[in-house]
């Protein structure tokens, strides 16, 4: 049999156990996009969030016969991008940016055309740098909380820490955003665009 | 008005709605990260490195070597350690030893 979209993540794990690579491909379209939003919101880098992806998938071919089937699969996802952005932001903090790369950011054009530097755009771009400033422990739990909408349990479960821990640095996490966005705030008056945002 | 007089709620949603427009990957990303994924996955994986003789050994003899090395430090000395000065008196035995060696100066006979 070859394993087809329509199969459950078991299905397509039994067959990744026998180095079906079509079901890692399966795999790959039906979680790659999820996982790479969050890799991007935590690194703030698209080349890393791909990597990372890439990495995750990788692991999940290499490590399928230990995959408890039992359990939803997308959890161990999660977490395997969560340790593997940490990974990457220790290695990064480690090695200095090479000439070649930094050359590459300056030369390239700009990314945002002049429409989408529109005052909202602008609002959550600083939403989004303001997310990339906090230490790497709150930003996880902000982005996992925020962006894919998981309730304390659930972070608590992918990154192996108490509920009253995630708590905490949900906590601590908003506040530091709070205050980071608000100096900002108060120099443009963003607050008062909030309602087109949000609504 | 700042940020710091919005009750939690408004943050909340400021925050959603901003991380949920993080950008998608592209079609054009993600079939060339699948790509890159299934060349890696077909990949032959290499194995762990062989042991070295010295790893081997110690993992084989660890346990008798530890019971050698206890042997010698503790169980061989016990008579010499329990016929030796206490901890307090040998410092100043020492001391006194020391000072009378190599720091008062006495005439050579």
């Amino acid at each position: 049999m070859i394993p087809s979209a329509e199969q459950s993540d078991a299905e397509l794990i039994e067959y990744l156990r026998r180095n079906e690579l079509t079901a890692l491909g399966i795999l790959f379209d039906r979680y790659s996009p999820q996982l790479y939003r969050t890799a991007l919101a935590i690194l703030h880098d698209n080349a890393a969030a791909e990597d990372v992806v890439q990495d995750c998938f990788l692991r999940l071919h290499q490590y399928a016969d230990r995959i408890d089937t039992d359990l939803p699969l997308i959890p161990w996802l999660y977490r395997v991008t969560v340790n593997l952005s940490y990974t990457w932001v220790t290695r990064r903090q480690k090695r200095r940016v090479s000439l070649e790369a930094l050359v590459d950011q300056l030369m390239s054009p700009p990314s945002q055309s002049p429409d989408q530097m529109a005052e909202h755009i602008d609002i959550q771009q600083r939403v989004r740098e303001a997310v990339a400033t906090l230490p790497m422990n709150q930003r996880v739990v902000i982005v996992l909380h925020y962006m894919n909408g998981m309730n304390v349990e659930e972070i608590a479960d992918i990154t192996h820490c108490p509920v009253g821990t995630i708590k905490s640095r949900l906590y601590y996490g908003r506040e530091a955003l709070r205050h980071r966005l608000g100096d900002y705030a108060e120099t443009t008056g963003m607050a008062h665009g909030f309602a087109g945002l949000t609504g | 008005m700042g940020l710091q007089g919005l009750p939690d709620s408004d943050i909340d949603a400021l925050l959603s709605a901003s991380l949920r427009k993080t950008e998608d990957m592209t079609p054009k990303q993600q079939r060339e990260v699948r790509e890159r994924l299934l060349a890696a996955a077909h990949m032959p994986r290499p194995h762990g490195a062989r042991p070295s003789i010295v790893r081997w050994m110690r993992a084989a003899f660890w346990l008798p070597l530890a019971r050698w090395w206890y042997a010698l430090l503790f169980e061989e000395t016990r008579y010499d350690r329990a016929r030796r000065l206490p901890e307090r008196a040998l410092a100043n035995r020492w001391r006194a030893r020391f000072m009378e060696g190599y720091l008062v100066i006495r005439p050579a006979y």
